[in-house]
C-alpha cells in the first residue's frame, strides 16, 4: 500500500514533468518613472488595458498593481500592496488579464482580503473560477421587480421599511449608533432562510472586525457568511476595489440562480480611499475635493445588486450600503448621492440613540421606496395599521406637549404610541422570526397590549412570545407556511393571549 | 499658449529630416536661439527623447537589448536581428548586447517596450511554480 501510493504520487510528477511544454511569450513591458504612496507612475506599456493588472518585479518579489490612468506616454497604476519595495526604473510586466478574485462555494466562511487570499489563517482557497472584479450591471431584461421580503429580523425594519431581495437599503447615521448593529443582526437572521451573506469591511479596525467574526462564529452564521476585509491600515488601492471583490464574489452566487446579501460597511471610507488615489493621480478635484466620477463609483457598484427573473436563474444580490455620516449631516456629498442611488434608507439618530430606544431608526425619514410588495402577507396586514398608528403618535406626540387636557380619542391613541415605540425597541444579536413578529404586532393593533403598564411592555412581549410558542405552534407554523394570518389564527392568538394576561398581576385596572 | 516639448522636436524633425549635416547645424542654433527667446531651454531633455524616438521610428530604426549569460557568436547574433525584423516589421535593427550570468542560459530581449524572455532561470521558475500548482 505504502508502496503504491509513492509510486503514484511519483508516477504523478513525471506525468507532469513530460506534459510540461515551455513557451516564450513576447510580453508588454514598461519602467516605473516615478512612485508616490501607493501610486506609480510607468512609461512603456503601449498595450495595457484599463485595470489590466501589472506585475510588478522588484528585489523582493512580484508585487502586484491595477492600471487606473492610461496616458499620452504613460500609465497611472494602483500598487496593490506594500509598495515600498519599488523603486525607480523596476521592471513591470503586462499580464494580459482584468484583475479578477477567486469564486466559489469555497469561500464560504472565510475572511478574505480584496484580492481572495485568506486572512484568517486556514488553508489557501483553491478556486477554479474567478471573475472579474468589474462588471456592467445586468440590464433590463434579466430583470424582475422585488417580489421576495429579505427577514432582517429587526421589528422596526421587517415592519416599517420592509427589505426586499434585489434591494439596496441604505443604513445611514452617526458613528456609534449601531449601524453595523442592524446590518451583522440581518447576517444572523438568515440562518435557514436561503441566502448567502458577504460583509465587505472597508477600512475598518481589525479589531471590530474580529470582534463581528467571532460574533458570527458564535451565531452558527459563518456557515453561509464571508467576510472581506481592507482593513484601516491597509493601502487605499485595497479599499478602493473591496467592495467590487465583494460584488464579483456574490455574482457567483448570483449565477447559480441563489440570493445573496452583500453589506458594504462603509461607503464613506470607500469614497475617502477612492478620492485619495484620485488626487494622486493629478485627477481634478471637484466638490469636497471628491473627483467627478464619485457618484458613477457607487452607482455602477449599487447597480450591480438585482432581482434576476426565472428565465436568469431567479438569483438575487441585496446590498445594504453604510454610510457614516458627520453630526448628521444628511446632505453632505456622499450621502446624498448614495440615498439618491439606493432604494430607501434606514436613518439612525442620535437622539433615539440616547433616549433608549434601540434600534434607532428614525421611522418618520427612514423609507423603503420598494415598499409592501416586500413582505409577507401576515405582515402587510398587521404592519399597515402599524405604521399608520406610529404615524400619528409622532404628530400628536409632538403636540401634546403643549398641553394636559386632552379628549379620550387621542389619550388613547397616546397610550397606544407609547406602547409601540416600545416594542420596536429590541436588544442587539436578538432577530426575532417573522411569525413572532406577526403575533406581537397583532396584539398591539387589536389592543391587547393597552392595559399593559408601558415599562412592562418588552417583559410581557417575552414573555407572551414564549407562551404563544407553548400553546399555539401551530400558529406560528401555519403563519410560517402559507405567509397569511388567517381569521381562525387571529382568533386563535386572541384566546392565547388573554390567557397569557390571565396570569399576569401588573395589569391596569380598567374603569379605575 | 506654452509649446510643448512634444511639439517642438516635431517641429525641428520636420525641418532636420533628411538634411545633410552642414544644412542641419545652422539650423538647430537657430532653434537653440528660440528655445532660449521662450524662455523653454529647461525642456531640452525632453525634446532631445522624443526628437530621438521620432527619428528611429521614422527611419525604421529599432534598438533592441539582448541580455545573454555568454557572448553570443555571429550566428546566433544575425539569426535573432532575422527573428527580430519578422516580428516588428522593421529593417533597420541595432542591438546592445549585454552579458548577465544570473540568466543562467538562454536569451531575453528587449525592444520598444516588448520583451521577450526566453532565459533559462525563467524557464526554471516557471517549470517550479508548474510543480507547485
Amino acid at each position: 500500500m505504502e508502496k503504491n501510493s509513492k509510486d503514484f504520487i511519483v508516477e504523478q510528477i513525471r506525468q507532469r514533468i513530460s506534459d510540461f511544454k515551455s513557451e516564450v511569450k513576447e510580453e508588454n513591458f514598461g519602467k516605473v518613472i516615478e512612485v508616490s504612496d501607493g501610486i506609480a507612475r510607468v512609461s512603456g506599456l503601449s498595450e495595457a488595458m484599463m485595470s489590466e493588472m501589472l506585475e510588478f518585479k522588484t528585489d523582493s518579489g512580484q508585487i502586484y498593481g491595477v492600471v487606473l490612468n492610461l496616458e499620452e506616454d504613460s500609465v497611472g497604476v494602483v500598487i496593490l500592496g506594500d509598495h515600498s519595495g519599488i523603486k525607480e526604473g523596476d521592471e513591470v510586466i503586462a499580464l494580459k488579464r482584468i484583475l479578477e478574485v477567486p469564486v466559489g462555494d469555497e469561500i464560504i466562511g472565510r475572511v478574505l482580503n480584496p484580492l481572495g487570499a485568506p486572512i484568517d489563517g486556514k488553508e489557501a482557497i483553491k478556486a477554479e473560477k474567478f471573475y472579474p472584479i468589474e462588471k456592467i450591471a445586468p440590464g433590463v431584461i434579466t430583470r424582475e421587480s422585488v417580489n421576495e421580503p429579505v427577514q432582517t429580523g429587526i421589528k422596526a425594519v421587517d415592519a416599517m421599511i420592509p427589505v426586499g431581495r434585489g434591494q439596496r437599503e441604505l443604513i445611514i447615521g452617526d458613528r456609534q449608533i449601531g449601524k453595523t448593529a442592524i446590518a451583522i443582526d440581518t447576517i444572523i437572521n438568515q440562518k435557514g432562510q436561503n441566502m448567502k451573506c458577504i460583509y465587505v469591511a472597508i477600512g475598518q479596525k481589525e479589531s471590530k472586525v474580529a470582534g463581528i467574526v467571532a460574533k458570527l462564529e458564535e451565531a452558527g452564521a459563518m456557515e453561509y457568511t464571508t467576510v472581506v476585509l481592507a482593513g484601516a491600515s491597509d493601502p487605499s488601492s485595497l479599499l478602493y476595489i473591496s467592495p467590487y471583490a465583494g460584488c464579483a464574489m456574490a455574482e457567483y452566487f448570483l449565477d447559480k440562480g441563489e440570493d445573496v446579501l452583500i453589506i458594504y460597511d462603509d461607503l464613506s471610507k470607500h469614497a475617502v480611499a477612492y478620492r485619495e488615489i484620485s488626487l494622486l493621480l493629478k485627477r481634478p478635484p471637484g466638490r469636497e475635493a471628491y473627483p467627478g466620477d464619485v457618484f458613477y463609483l457607487h452607482s455602477r457598484l449599487l447597480e450591480r445588486a438585482c432581482k434576476l427573473n426565472k428565465d436568469f436563474g431567479g438569483g438575487s444580490i441585496t446590498a445594504l450600503p453604510i454610510i457614516e455620516t458627520q453630526a448628521g449631516d444628511v446632505s453632505a456629498y456622499i450621502p446624498t448621492n448614495v440615498i439618491s442611488i439606493t432604494d430607501g434608507q434606514i436613518y439612525l439618530e442620535p437622539d433615539l440613540f440616547y433616549q433608549g430606544n434601540r434600534p434607532a431608526i428614525n421611522a418618520g425619514l427612514s423609507v423603503s421606496r420598494v415598499g409592501s410588495s416586500a413582505q409577507i402577507k401576515a405582515m402587510k396586514k398587521v404592519a399597515g395599521k402599524m405604521r399608520l398608528e406610529a404615524a400619528q403618535y409622532r404628530e400628536l406626540a409632538a403636540f401634546a406637549q403643549f398641553g394636559s387636557d386632552l379628549d379620550d380619542e387621542t389619550r388613547k391613541k397616546l397610550e397606544r404610541g407609547k406602547r409601540l415605540m416600545e416594542i420596536l425597541k429590541q436588544g442587539q444579536y436578538e432577530p426575532v422570526d417573522v411569525a413572532e413578529q406577526v403575533i406581537i404586532f397583532f396584539s398591539l393593533i387589536s389592543g391587547l397590549m393597552d392595559n399593559i403598564p408601558v415599562d412592562k411592555i418588552r417583559e410581557f412581549e417575552a414573555g407572551m412570545i414564549e407562551y404563544v410558542r407553548d400553546n399555539a405552534g401551530d400558529v406560528l407554523k401555519n403563519i410560517k407556511e402559507v405567509k397569511v394570518l388567517e381569521e381562525r389564527d387571529e382568533a386563535k392568538i386572541n384566546k392565547v393571549v388573554n390567557d397569557y394576561k390571565d396570569t399576569l398581576d401588573y395589569l391596569i385596572e380598567e374603569d379605575k | 499658449m506654452k509649446i510643448s516639448a512634444k511639439q517642438y522636436s516635431k517641429a525641428l524633425f520636420a525641418e532636420i529630416y533628411g538634411k545633410s549635416e552642414e544644412e542641419s547645424l545652422p539650423i538647430l542654433s537657430k532653434f537653440v536661439e528660440i528655445l532660449k527667446n521662450d524662455n523653454s531651454l529647461s525642456q531640452i531633455e525632453k525634446i532631445i527623447k522624443y526628437f530621438s524616438s521620432l527619428w528611429k521610428k521614422e527611419s525604421s530604426l529599432v534598438e533592441a537589448e539582448v541580455s545573454t549569460a555568454r557572448k553570443i557568436n555571429d550566428s546566433t547574433r544575425e539569426s535573432l536581428i532575422n527573428y527580430l525584423k519578422k516580428i516588428s516589421d522593421v529593417e533597420k535593427i541595432q542591438i546592445v548586447e549585454r552579458i548577465d550570468e544570473k540568466i543562467l542560459g538562454g536569451f531575453i530581449m528587449k525592444y520598444e517596450d516588448k520583451i521577450i524572455d526566453a532565459s533559462v532561470k525563467n524557464k526554471i521558475k516557471t517549470f517550479k511554480n508548474n510543480l507547485i500548482q
